[in-house]
């Protein structure tokens, strides 16, 4: 490094601080940092265990399909309810013709037809007919439940004639042996990992993704830019819908039941995860890093809140206390980001 | 012999078939029509309880009718009652798919004369002649008895439950005091609140373990969280063999009934929805039929007991015949 580079370099240093500092994904590294030095000093014989991290990990997946569903919608101004009640439609549908004998290709397009109907109609309502995204997915939640209801009676739906594999790949782990120790990662977490990656990827660098920011940081500019704001709003909320969609797939097979109650509430989850991670109720902003960490977190707090022995009648009281701060820190930082 | 016992037989029934009333259609009429209004019409439970109730409608010549939305809309199950009070029924059993939201139609059926139960699920506040079901503090009572047969005092006991439900805390009260009762040294060592969710049911009860590895007994104190918790021994590696957590469950879906059959669940409480339709008939027949003293709590009306009736369970374990039966639900 010559002398010139070197004075660039410490001029940058600075700088390049101020932008860590000011990185939500950092904070929240941070914050999960914390939490897992925390547990691990006041539960250290069950808290820090492959274990433990395992059952974490996995158990997260869904809320973090979900979670990215909700954030994929929430970058272009929009919101999605129906997460939780589209994901059990989807689960009984392919449950439902896995019971009645169909192959599991087809049972599981079955499934997500069903899944990108419901994204297309939330899309096309918000998009083109302008109505409220929070009314339009309020609706689907208690149609697409209701269904679900009607078609299962309220039931489980097993499948027990359908292929070994299906009913059993999501639970099915891939050994690695590390320094003689053997550590089983389940399917269902390998598959949620590397969609989260990939989407990670394509959602930063890949140009038709990156213009849903553009669309909900401010829309009709993006419309004198020549961008095609309806046709974005829906592609998000059909891939919202591809990632509920694969969730249901995990779900049915992990489960080996398809079941109408699936994912009740798991939209709030998914909308406190976004929201923490990063995404803006307003538009214009969301991290699939800053999700994925949220998402963490609020399963640490989940995991330590029965591991320390919390009072189960609190349980949903610290969640709602976690979701109102997050939400509330979203609107100050936006206000001040806006002016 | 044989002979003259036939013989004997055959005129006996000749006897009893011309003496006894015939069930003409007046007769059958003057037995009344009664309606059963359900909740989630066309589940196996329901239908399980209207099977009952028709059973017992035949043994005296009366008719019956199902009514109800194959969803939770409890606001259609009250138009349903409004429709049946219209038409004219002797007497209607609903179950309540949401407690206030049937009160003004069970109301202003008894205010029409026509006796009006609950079952399954009650409606407290209303007027209904009296509610047919199961105790929850006796179910959950029969469930710790039964964890108490099986650990003794060495039972420690993990439950899985939603806070704040009045039928959950009485379940529990009872699970409790009969299981301590019979085995002092059995313990309730955790609580978690799966919040009615399947997936949240194997994380908490996942955590649960992990927390307390003495727990050899998990009770599902409602019908959502056994596969839940089934999954969450899978993922501590007690699903099997010596450190196995048996896992309690409170439901007779058919996963849930094969998974006791295959090893996987120890036990499960069954309620009897059968027995709900036969007891529900059997009250409204007696309070529209009445004798010559009226019941002393609904003046007009027949005698039924002032009490709840209870219907109780079984707790169903690896080759019980009533597993079969309920795998071989009635079709409605």
């Amino acid at each position: 490094m010559n002398a010139d580079a070197s004075v660039r370099h410490m001029a940058r240093a600075p700088e390049w601080t101020q932008r860590i500092g000011r990185s939500r994904e950092f904070w929240l590294l941070l914050i999960n940092a914390g939490a897992i030095i925390l547990l691990s000093a006041l539960r250290p014989d069950t808290f820090f265990s492959w274990l433990n991290f395992k059952a974490v990990l996995g158990l997260m997946s869904y809320d973090l399909l979900l979670a990215l569903a909700m954030t994929t919608v929430l970058i272009v101004r929009g919101l999605d309810l129906s997460v939780g009640s589209v994901l059990a439609l989807t689960s009984v549908v392919i449950a439902l013709l896995l019971q009645q004998g169909f192959p599991v290709f087809p049972s599981v397009a079955g499934g997500f037809v069903v899944a990108m109907l419901c994204g297309a109609l939330n899309g096309v309502f918000v998009a083109k007919l302008g109505i409220l995204p929070f009314l339009v997915t309020l609706a689907m939640l208690s149609a697409a439940r209701g269904v679900a209801t009607v078609l299962t009676t309220g039931q489980y739906i097993s499948f027990p004639a359908a292929p070994y594999w299906f009913s059993t790949f999501a639970r099915s782990e891939i050994g690695i042996t590390v320094a003689g120790g053997y550590y089983g990662i389940p399917y269902l977490l390998l598959i949620t990992l590397t969609v989260t990656v990939l989407y990670g990827i394509l959602l930063s660098r890949w140009v038709p993704l990156r213009q849903l920011f553009f669309v909900g940081e401010n829309p009709e500019a993006a419309k004198l830019a020549g961008l095609r704001v309806d046709r974005l709003i829906i592609s998000a909320y059909l891939i919202s819908a591809a990632f509920v969609f694969l969730a249901a797939v995990l779900m049915t097979s992990a489960n080996r039941i398809g079941y109408a109650n699936y994912g009740i509430t798991a939209e709030l989850r998914a909308l406190a995860a976004a929201v923490i991670g990063g995404a803006s109720l307003f538009g214009g902003s969301g991290s699939v890093l800053g999700t994925f960490l949220a998402v963490l977190l609020l399963a640490f707090i989940g995991n330590g809140f029965v591991l320390l022995g919390g009072d189960p009648n609190w349980q949903q009281a610290t969640f709602g206390a976690v979701l109102i701060l997050a939400v509330a820190l979203d609107a100050i930082r936006t206000r001040r980001e806006r002016g | 012999m044989m002979q003259f016992t036939t013989k004997a037989v055959a005129l006996a029934a000749l006897a009893v078939t011309a003496f006894a009333p015939a069930p003409s259609m007046a007769d059958e009429e003057s037995a009344g029509h009664y309606g059963m209004v359900v909740f989630l019409r066309g589940s196996e439970f329901f239908n399980w309880s209207y099977a009952g109730f028709q059973d017992a409608a035949a043994t005296v010549g009366a008719t019956t009718e199902l009514q109800g939305p194959a969803d939770w809309d409890a606001s259609a199950e009250a138009r349903a009652v409004d429709q049946l009070v219209a038409k004219g029924v002797d007497g209607i059993a609903v179950t309540a798919g949401d407690a206030e939201t049937l009160v003004s139609s069970i109301n202003a059926a008894m205010a029409a004369g026509v006796p009006t139960l609950t079952f399954d699920s009650d409606s407290p506040n209303s007027n209904r002649l009296l509610f047919v079901g199961t105790n929850n503090y006796n179910a959950g009572c029969a469930a710790g008895r039964a964890v108490a047969e099986m650990h003794g005092d060495n039972a420690r006991v993990g439950v899985s439950l939603i806070p704040g439900l009045d039928s959950i805390n009485a379940r529990l009260a009872g699970f409790t005091e009969c299981m301590q009762e019979m085995a002092p040294g059995a313990q309730i060592v955790a609580e978690v609140n799966d919040e009615g969710d399947l997936q949240r049911a194997e994380t908490v009860n996942t955590a649960m373990l992990q927390a307390n590895p003495e727990i050899n007994v998990i009770f599902c104190s409602h019908g959502n969280p056994a596969t839940g918790a089934l999954a969450a021994t899978r993922n501590v590696g007690r699903f099997d063999g010596p450190n196995k957590v048996d896992v309690m469950a409170w439901s007779i879906d058919v996963p849930i009934l094969q998974g006791i059959e295959f090893d996987e669940y120890t036990a499960t409480v069954a309620q009897n929805p059968y027995m709900m339709g036969v007891m529900s008939f059997f009250m409204l027949y007696s309070a529209a039929n009445p004798t010559q003293f009226d019941s002393l709590s609904n003046p007009g009306f027949g005698h039924v007991p002032t009490a709840d009736v209870d219907t109780g369970v079984a707790i169903l374990r690896k080759g019980d015949p009533a597993i079969q039966a309920f795998l071989s639900p009635p079709q409605i």
